[in-house]
């Protein structure tokens, strides 16, 4: 088949790709990293008010193995560090990687030798959501605009991470 | 405080100073006798309650501060003992078990060591990590941050400097 | 041979990143069969350097850091700091703010514990429990809203009083709060307590009797669950709780069941304690006089110099307390939370250190999860409720 993995779906099988990014936007499980205060306000927006099931995503799998998103919500500390590594290396392809608040996107308000931003330890981190600790409704706008960054990749045979 | 006044009977020259102030009482002591007295307030004037253990670094030396609580009277009292970079304190781990994990922090976090501590290494940091962060001269590791755009990356820490 | 295998050892790694939802944590146990052996917690995962980075940050400033350490109560937190550096420096916090800042801590201590209630429910498999808690919560987070405008941390603290007073209209909506709050925690009991489930998964689990809470440094719902009636609000009244009337609920037997009992009557006794703080409530000044610790009001600046010069000082220098050291004890919806503040004179402290509630809790779950089942752990830990900012700071 000739798998050049920058390569773009074929045009006749366009709407299937369509098809398959579509399922893979509306149900992703994320994986449960909750660390810190952000994790109580993820939980808040799996709560009954700001509701994540109605976008498909109630269901957070323990395993990574089971799962298509981490949300990293929370700070990432030294100790921490290899343990999300080894922990996002166990989740399958296709895998998207969200950095929930100031803490993980850039360190936030810890500028010291203890935190460590999440892009240094994984290649490619694809939403960032700002707050401190980010609103529930802050977070499901990251989480849409995910869900629009998996529905316009136009890739479907080739589907590798940091790509 | 009627147990100071029996402390400084018993220990007279263990004692260094002892002071009130805002209503706090601190005795100050040596570090050899530190285990004899602890255990003589907690047996004799019924000071059974550990309520904290830590320490403050002063460059050269670390001084150790133990608050213990009468559960009865309702008195606090503060026990500090000062200990040179290098030397080691005498462990309360039999008086209290749960001082196990407050000795290991301040092993890892000052470089404080302590005899007679089953299992001292480090909690708070990864175990290869080398340096005890708390400690005054250990640098904070600041980065500098780009405020603004196109202004000259600051730390954050300077942007209001220390004024005594 | 068959019989060595009998004697076989398991070691099983609860890792920080796990399905129990109480932070990361790591415990390594070693189980025969489905017993535990040994349990040793490991805790490290989430040190921030907290306490170094407050050494350079001015007063005001550390009270965002300190805030987020025990992230589900952060006003006791800036209570701590607050009343430490206030004694210091022998300030009289003005009655109306000391009133206000009674009410912010009831309320964040009921909704600490609805936390509590919700995430250890779900982890039982009650997730009907969780979305009441956390619908009832939401609520609480408004009222904060309101006040401050940051759902989870309100830093409308500073030193010799409160940042800016109670909104318009915000008595109404906690009365409002107040006159719904019965029936939800009727929901919440009557899923709870006479539960058959419940009950069997959470009697006799982790007992930690009276002389291992002071062999272990144990303080709040951890020790009046196991009979003791020490509550700091009490033996060492701060603020004005010296004025209020309450009672301490206890509980005798120290397992899970017993502090649950104990958490869900502290919710009750907070809700009357908001009663009578608004009731309470009195026209005046939300922030001390002293115009080299508070910025002086807006229209001052218009007409007077030494209020400019006063606030530009302030602002881009910060106030400066006596050298001393102070260690204020302020009682959170976990325990003791006590905060030791060293000052050498400049606009920086020099040392500031939590005194964390959930630390020594942590440490006793080694003695207190041994002999009991795998499936008891997850409910031994919740019922300790860890927060591990608190743990690592």
């Amino acid at each position: 088949m000739g798998m050049n993995q920058k390569e773009k779906t074929p045009f006749l099988v366009a709407p299937l790709g369509k098809l398959v990014n579509w399922m893979r936007a509306n149900s992703m499980w994320p994986a449960q990293f909750g660390l810190a205060c952000c994790a109580i306000e993820m939980m808040s927006t799996a709560g009954s008010r700001y509701d994540m099931a109605r976008f498909g995503m109630e269901v957070f799998r323990a395993s990574p193995r089971q799962s298509d998103v981490m949300i990293v919500a929370g700070r990432l500390s030294q100790k921490m560090a290899p343990v999300l590594k080894t922990v996002y290396d166990q989740m399958l392809e296709p895998k998207w990687i969200v950095a929930m608040g100031d803490c993980s996107s850039t360190g936030g308000i810890y500028n010291n030798y203890a935190v460590v931003p999440v892009d240094r330890v994984v290649p490619k981190v694809d939403v960032y959501i700002a707050g401190c600790p980010p609103r529930p409704e802050a977070l499901l706008n990251g989480l849409i605009e995910l869900q629009k960054k998996v529905k316009a990749d136009d890739n479907l045979f080739g589907w590798h991470a940091g790509g | 405080m009627q147990a100071v006044e029996t402390l400084k009977e018993k220990f007279s020259e263990s004692i260094l100073n002892e002071s009130i102030c805002a209503g706090q009482t601190t005795v100050q002591v040596k570090k050899e006798s530190l285990v004899d007295l602890l255990l003589f307030l907690k047996s004799d004037f019924n000071f059974r309650k550990l309520i904290d253990l830590t320490a403050v670094d002063y460059i050269k030396e670390t001084k150790v501060l133990y608050w213990l609580e009468n559960p009865t009277t309702l008195e606090r009292i503060r026990i500090i003992v000062s200990v040179m970079r290098g030397e080691k304190l005498p462990s309360v781990i039999e008086l209290w078990p749960g001082a196990n994990w407050y000795e290991r922090e301040l092993f890892d976090m000052f470089g404080v060591g302590f005899l007679g501590h089953p299992d001292l290494k480090r909690i708070l940091m990864p175990d290869h990590w080398v340096g005890h962060p708390m400690r005054r001269d250990y640098a904070l590791g600041e980065e500098p941050v780009e405020f603004k755009y196109g202004v000259k990356p600051k730390c954050p820490s300077e942007i209001i400097p220390h004024v005594k | 041979m068959l019989n060595d295998l009998a004697d076989d050892i398991m070691e099983l790694n609860l890792g920080p990143q796990h399905p129990s939802t109480h932070g990361v944590l790591r415990l390594k146990l070693k189980l025969n069969g489905e017993y535990v052996v040994s349990a040793e917690p490991v805790i490290g995962y989430l040190h921030t350097g907290i306490e170094k980075e407050c050494e350079s940050r001015t007063y005001t400033q550390v009270f965002t850091l300190v805030d987020r350490i025990d992230y589900l109560s952060g006003p006791a937190e800036e209570q701590a700091f607050a009343g430490a550096v206030e004694k210091l420096m022998a300030l009289e916090v003005p009655e109306r703010a000391q009133t206000i800042r009674v009410l912010l801590l009831e309320l964040s201590r009921i909704a600490s514990h609805l936390v509590w209630v919700g995430t250890s429910a779900l982890e039982l498999n009650m997730s009907s429990v969780y979305m009441y808690a956390f619908a009832e919560r939401e609520k609480i987070l408004d009222l904060f809203e309101e006040m401050s405008g940051a759902r989870m941390f309100p830093s409308c603290w500073r030193i010799g009083g409160l940042a800016y007073d109670t909104p318009v209209g915000f008595e109404e909506q906690v009365r409002k709060f107040l006159k719904h709050f019965p029936e939800m925690w009727k929901d919440l009991d009557a899923l709870l307590t006479d539960n058959y489930v419940w009950r069997t998964r959470l009697e006799g689990v982790a007992i930690i009797d009276k002389q291992r809470c002071e062999d272990y440094l144990c303080t709040g719902p951890v020790l009046r669950g196991a009979g003791v009636p020490y509550d700091i609000r009490k033996v060492y009244p701060y603020l004005t709780y010296k004025d209020y009337s309450f009672d301490i609920p206890t509980r005798p037997q120290g397992d899970a069941f017993a502090r649950y009992e104990v958490r869900m009557e502290e919710m009750k006794e907070s809700a009357s304690l908001i009663e009578q703080a608004l009731n309470k409530l009195k026209p005046g000044p939300v922030i001390v006089d002293n115009r080299k610790v508070a910025l002086p009001p807006r229209r001052e600046l218009v007409r007077s110099m030494e209020a400019v010069i006063h606030q530009f000082k302030l602002v881009s220098e910060g106030l400066h307390p006596p050298v001393g050291d102070f260690y204020n004890c302020v009682e959170s919806s976990r325990g003791e939370l006590g905060c030791y503040v060293v000052s050498d004179g400049s606009n920086k402290p020099y040392r500031v250190r939590v005194r964390s509630p959930s630390f020594p809790h942590v440490e006793v779950l080694k003695e207190a999860l041994v002999g009991h089942l795998l499936s008891d752990v997850v409910v031994g830990i919740a019922s300790v409720d860890p927060i591990l900012g608190d743990v690592d700071r």
